[in-house]
């Protein structure tokens, strides 16, 4: 029982808690399950979403600030969250434990610490730079971002696609009552994913030591942690078998590195002699190197990269108000781009859990670099269902605002105001079946949700090709009433060039993209 | 060749051997603290408020002032080239009377023939069939108002004896009858149903409004300038019209399933007494044969309900066992003529004598 | 310099033997044969591939037929049932026995499978889906009277399916009466034929509810159209079907005709509780739904489209839709209800 109770087995139970609590919250990510499950604790517990949500915007959102929680256990503890907490570092070590085959010899060589680890506190360092000015692009690195990411637009609809055509059981599936979801992009998304998880085969623990953001900045605050693994020089014989399972790298065979050690306690298990130990600072007398080994020099460098890659995202002329692209059309709730671009750290929480699966990674198209994998909404694909507020609700640092159905829809205290407006609605008479070939059709109006409909029709007999007369119902759009909604073009028959599209125009949360002047419908 | 292994072929087996109490409590404590958190976060499931993720029926009341919108009105097709003002609708057989400054044509005229008749009026297809129907006009009229409308169906009967027939079927006691040269017609609660020459005519409004009555009787009184049709005069109609002189009001015919037998068709009728229920009634067929077969079935079937008091092989004589009404028959040459439903037998008597005098003699 | 322990040296070293040159060869030719039989055998013979237009890899469309659920009515009773009532349990049952009593119809250890209006996350009262608490008393009669063994619910709507019966209070009702709601995905729907049909002689149909089902019944509102000028008993079934539907808009009234058609219910049942008198069939504003007491059952479904038509949508006998004729014509029922209709009052 005592053998049972060993810190490294209570880590396994934990790393697995956690990985069960991460796939719990995928799996309640749906409109009948989702209930008040805290889908996206696990993202507002990340300590860099944390730091660099107050350096972009100054303030700290809803959740946000139960990374302190995390903060105060690193500052306690060390990297505990790498190896304890992680999911993505769970998944890393999982793949890397599982197909090692080296003997003791690779596997100590595999283990020593490279001066290369240094690279993540230079990404670290670029982030950081980069969201003071306002650009926030954590998310291209940061590890619970790229897992949620990847599971969203890559996994979850393969493991769909697999259940899907052999059991066929509605509660192991991820997004029942839909069709199979298509996520632009989840090309690269999975790929990457993989590449990242690859890696671990050549090296253990690739993207922990050498990539993660997040990992730099828990082993900057490692500075000060209390307790750290201890090796006692007497006992030790220099066999090196701690390194056989060193997550970190941080060379507990020596002079520990504290700001690389994951306290994954698996050297505390290998060593022969019981010569390493876990202890508060003032209980040892060894050296350990407290300091992460990033020179003044690779900080100057990364400060200036992150400084100059703020002009390099920002004036392609994808971004600002006048040559913003049709395409850029924000979940409901989105704040201003401006502002929209500081805060999100492109998770795709909100894609995940969209029950229409109109909610996309952007690619390049509609914002370049800087939009990257943040959410657009495609209406080829879905429309935006009226009454759904979800989005905004798992939206872990506000890029999206909680909003109630209420002030989605411009009802109860937010009459005056009026409806969330995604964007505007316009026919196209060349693609239109009654305006173009006299075939009666207005599906359009048929399924346009407001009331009165923002497309109404007006009558006209026609003589078509072939001698018969018709009556044509012609739509037109009330721009006053369109709430950017999406269901007339994702319900146009002609489905590949919709005749009715909705485009970015007209969208409420920004002031300098509004199309009209004053609403008709309006007595003020 | 080396044999490659897929799997990490290591067991955890630890090499340490001291485990101190201080590890075994913290671990005590975090497993402790990892089983409350997943608690906590199943016990989540209902913390929400239901009321953020849905609209209150109570706020969507509050916008019941709906926005009023404008209806552009239906625009007709017209030949490109004309100016859709002076552009003439296409009246068909109509008058041009019908129409004025109030009312115009809402709908193009439709026309149905008699493979296509049930798509605009479904079972009762069958009786207008019955009565030789030829073609049906369908007209929608409109006011300036765009509240009032009235549809106007105008059967063409291809003669004179199946646009009488349809519209002694249509009419019942209690009408009162109006007549405009030579349009016959009364009005119901909602129009006027009427015949003029060949044609039976509906007419029938949407509201019930004195604008729409009084355009509804000026239509049936303009469906007199509706052309006249050649037709020879049909053989009941010369013997009830010219020869007795009853009114064209009290003459009937009817093709089919007369006294409800299918052997009988093709008998005209007429009420020579108005207060009476009793008509006068003559068949005219090609042979005497036809004839003497018809006088002899009709006299099978009719033993079933009446008692014969009298016959002779070419009269017959008989009254009803409940309701005491006289039936009497007599054929003569290709002509089958007879009295239904009389109440006085001497009356009767008379009116057939004086039928029979008007046959006209030899085949 | 060659490993002694490499296989192929070994195949060299090995002397050329009589028994395994023959075991060799007859593998080659065995191996050979069957491949040259795979691929040059005529199409019909037995388990030949040969395929040289190309035609016989694609997919087959197999397409099924629905059976048909009707069951006879009594011959005593009407063809369509109406029932008043401000009590929602006695307003079917009053109907449902004017046409023979729902015993009749439905027999113990039944699989039932009802199809609602479930097509937009509009709130109930909205008139813009099915009454849920008529839906929760119809599941209970079924359960308690009629004793069934299972009923499902299901529809396939435009919107987000997980949405629309959550938000319109389906999936709760349904759930609190003992029901199963069949949600659709990409896998549920298969090939339906439809002979006789003018349209959609084959179309996409969400056959997974149907499977073992013994007898359907359709619960559905009444609600203006802006196009096919009302959506009621027959436009209901146009929910079973998937594919690309928005092209049904280019002729609805003869779909809806074959509708009528294509699904042979045992019972249609047209609520009267909540009408969309205008702006249908979407609605969206309280104004527009005026309500009564009053719920319509019967097994002609044309005839009940009509005296709703007629008398809840309150509208005049020249505005008769189309798709009314167009389904008489089909034989899917009567237009004329007068002596084949009972109101219970």
């Amino acid at each position: 029982m005592k053998k049972f109770l060993r810190l490294t087995n209570i880590r396994f139970i934990s790393q697995t808690t956690f990985f069960i609590l991460f796939i719990l919250s995928i799996w309640a990510s749906w409109v009948t399950k989702i209930g008040g499950y805290p889908v996206s604790r696990l993202l507002e517990i990340d300590v860099l979403v944390f730091f660099s949500t107050i350096l972009s915007t100054g303030f700290i959102y809803k959740y946000l600030g139960w990374s302190l929680a995390i903060l105060f256990l690193t500052l306690l503890f060390g990297r505990v969250f790498c190896n304890w907490i992680c999911p993505f570092g769970t998944i890393h070590q999982f793949f890397g434990w599982l197909f090692n085959i080296n003997n003791n010899e690779r596997r100590q060589q595999s283990n020593r610490y490279h001066h290369s680890q240094s690279l993540k506190y230079s990404f670290l360092i670029v982030f950081l730079f980069l969201a003071i000015p306002g650009a926030l692009q954590i998310g291209l690195l940061d590890p619970l971002a790229t897992v949620y990411r990847a599971f969203t637009v890559f996994l979850t609809p393969a493991w769909d696609m697999a259940i899907g055509n052999t059991i066929n059981v509605d509660w192991l599936l991820f997004s029942p009552g839909s069709h199979s979801r298509v996520f632009t992009g989840s090309f690269w998304i999975g790929s990457i994913f993989i590449g990242l998880v690859a890696l671990n085969l050549w090296l253990p623990r690739f993207f922990c030591r050498y990539l993660c953001p997040t990992g730099a900045l828990l082993g900057i605050l490692s500075y000060f942690s209390l307790f750290r693994i201890v090796r006692d020089v007497n006992k030790c014989t220099d066999c090196n078998l701690c390194l056989n399972r060193c997550e970190g790298a941080s060379q507990p065979h020596n002079i520990l590195k504290l700001s690389e050690c994951f306290t994954c306690f698996n050297c505390l298990d290998d060593c022969p002699e019981d010569a390493l130990s876990y202890s508060p600072f003032f209980k040892s007398h060894s050296i350990v190197e407290r300091k992460p080994d990033f020179s003044k020099r690779q900080f100057i460098f990364a400060g200036i990269t992150g400084l100059i890659s703020y002009p390099l995202l920002k004036n392609n002329g994808r971004l600002d108000d006048q040559s913003f692209s049709p395409l850029m059309i924000r979940p409901p709730g989105s704040i201003e781009e401006s502002e929209f671009l500081k805060k999100c750290i492109k998770c795709d929480e909100c894609i995940r859990i969209c029950p229409t699966n109109v909610l996309q990674p952007a690619t390049f198209e509609p914002g370049g670099f800087e939009a990257l994998w943040t959410p657009v909404l495609n209406f080829k694909i879905g429309h935006c269902q009226l009454k759904c507020n979800l989005c905004s609700i798992v939206c872990p640092t506000g890029a999206i605002r909680e909003i109630t159905v209420a002030e989605k829809l411009g009802k109860g205290l937010f009459e005056q105001k009026g409806p969330i407006r995604l964007g505007t609605a316009f026919i196209n008479k060349n693609c239109c079946l009654p305006w173009a070939n006299q075939i009666p059709c207005v599906v359009c109006e048929e399924v346009c949700p407001t009331a009165p409909k923002a497309i109404q029709t007006f009558d006209e007999e026609e003589k078509d090709v072939f001698g018969n007369i018709v009556t044509l119902n012609k739509p037109f759009i009330i721009p006053d009433l369109c709430i950017g909604c999406g269901i007339c073009q994702a319900e146009c028959p002609v489905t590949d060039k919709p005749a009715v599209y909705v485009t970015a125009i007209g969208e409420s949360r920004s002031d300098n993209r509004r199309l009209l002047l004053k609403y008709r419908n309006h007595e003020t | 060749m080396k044999s490659q292994k897929i799997f990490n072929p290591k067991k955890r087996r630890p090499n340490r051997k001291v485990i101190l109490l201080s590890e075994t409590i913290s671990s005590l404590v975090i497993l402790g603290f990892l089983a409350a958190l997943v608690f906590w976060v199943l016990g989540q499931k209902n913390h929400f408020n239901p009321a953020d993720r849905d609209l209150n029926i109570n706020q969507l009341s509050q916008i019941s002032k709906s926005t009023p919108l404008y209806h552009k009105p239906l625009k007709r097709w017209t030949e490109s080239g004309f100016d859709q003002k002076k552009a003439e609708p296409k009246l068909a057989v109509f008058p041009k009377s019908i129409l004025s400054n109030e009312w115009q044509v809402k709908k193009r005229i439709k026309q149905f023939n008699r493979d296509n008749l049930f798509e605009k009026i479904n079972g009762e297809a069958e009786r207008f069939l019955d009565y030789h129907f030829k073609n049906l006009f369908y007209l929608n009229l409109v006011h300036r108002n765009q509240q009032d409308e009235i549809d106007i169906e105008l059967y063409d009967q291809g003669g004179i004896p199946g646009s009488m027939g349809i519209f002694s079927e249509h009419r019942s006691e209690g009408n009162l009858i109006k007549k405009e040269k030579n349009v016959i017609y009364f009005e119901t609660a909602i129009g006027a149903i009427g015949r003029v020459e060949n044609y039976f005519f509906r007419i029938s409004g949407l509201n019930k409004n004195e604008i729409t009555r009084n355009k509804i009787v000026q239509i049936a009184n303009n469906f007199s300038e509706l052309v006249k049709v050649e037709e020879k005069i049909d053989f009941g109609i010369f013997i009830f019209k010219e020869k007795l002189k009853i009114p064209d009001t009290d003459i009937s015919h009817k093709s089919q399933n007369v006294f409800q037998y299918d052997f009988a068709q093709d008998f005209w009728f007429a009420k020579p007494d108005p207060q009476n229920k009793g008509r006068l009634f003559v068949h005219e067929n090609t042979t005497s044969n036809a004839v003497s077969e018809l006088f002899n079935q009709l006299k099978i079937e009719i033993e079933y309900e009446f008692t014969i008091i009298e016959q002779t092989p070419n009269s017959l004589l008989a009254k009803h066992n409940f309701l005491k009404s006289y039936f009497s028959m007599i054929k003569q040459d290709k002509y089958l003529i007879g009295f239904e439903n009389a109440k006085q037998f001497k009356s009767m008597a008379n009116y057939i004598k004086i039928l029979k005098k008007e046959l006209p003699h030899g085949k | 310099m060659e490993n002694k322990t490499d296989p192929d040296r070994k195949y060299l070293l090995e002397k050329p033997n009589r028994r395994t040159f023959i075991k060799k060869s007859t593998i080659g030719f065995g191996i050979g044969a069957i491949c040259s039989y795979l691929s040059f055998a005529p199409e019909n013979w037995y388990l030949s591939l040969k395929d040289p237009s190309g035609l016989r890899s694609l997919p087959k469309k197999e397409a099924f037929v629905l059976p048909d659920y009707r069951v006879k009515k009594p011959i005593d009773a009407a063809f369509v049932g109406i029932g008043h009532s401000i009590d929602v349990k006695k307003r079917l049952l009053k109907s449902l026995d004017a046409i023979g009593g729902l015993k009749h119809y439905i027999k113990p250890n039944d699989l039932v499978f009802i199809k609602p209006n479930v097509a937009f996350d509009r709130s109930p009262e909205l008139g813009a889906t099915t009454n849920p608490i008529i839906l929760g008393e119809l599941i209970k009669l079924l359960f308690e009277e009629a004793k069934v063994k299972e009923v499902r619910v299901g529809d396939n709507p435009i919107e987000s399916p997980a949405d629309c019966f959550l938000k319109s209070g389906i999936k709760m009702v349904v759930e609190q009466n003992g029901g199963r709601i069949v949600l659709p995905d990409s896998n549920s729907f298969r090939i339906l034929s439809t002979p006789g049909a003018d349209l959609i002689k084959e179309w996409s149909f969400f056959a997974r509810p149907f499977k073992n089902v013994t007898k359907v019944i359709g619960l559905a509102p009444v609600k203006d159209h802006n196009l096919s000028q009302a959506s009621m008993g027959l436009k209901n079934w146009y929910g079973l079907l998937g594919g690309p539907r928005n092209q049904f808009h280019q002729d609805i009234h003869t779909i809806i005709s074959d509708l009528a058609i294509m699904i042979k219910p045992t019972l249609s049942i047209i609520d009267g509780s909540r009408i969309l008198m205008r702006n249908g069939p979407t609605g969206g504003d309280p104004a527009y739904v005026e309500t009564s007491n009053i719920i319509i059952s019967g097994t002609d479904p044309v005839a009940m489209d009509t005296w709703a038509f007629l008398n809840l949508l309150k509208r005049k006998e020249q505005q008769l839709p189309l798709y009314l004729t167009k389904a008489q014509q089909k034989g899917a029922g009567k237009m004329d209800f007068n002596g084949r209709l009972k109101e219970v009052v």
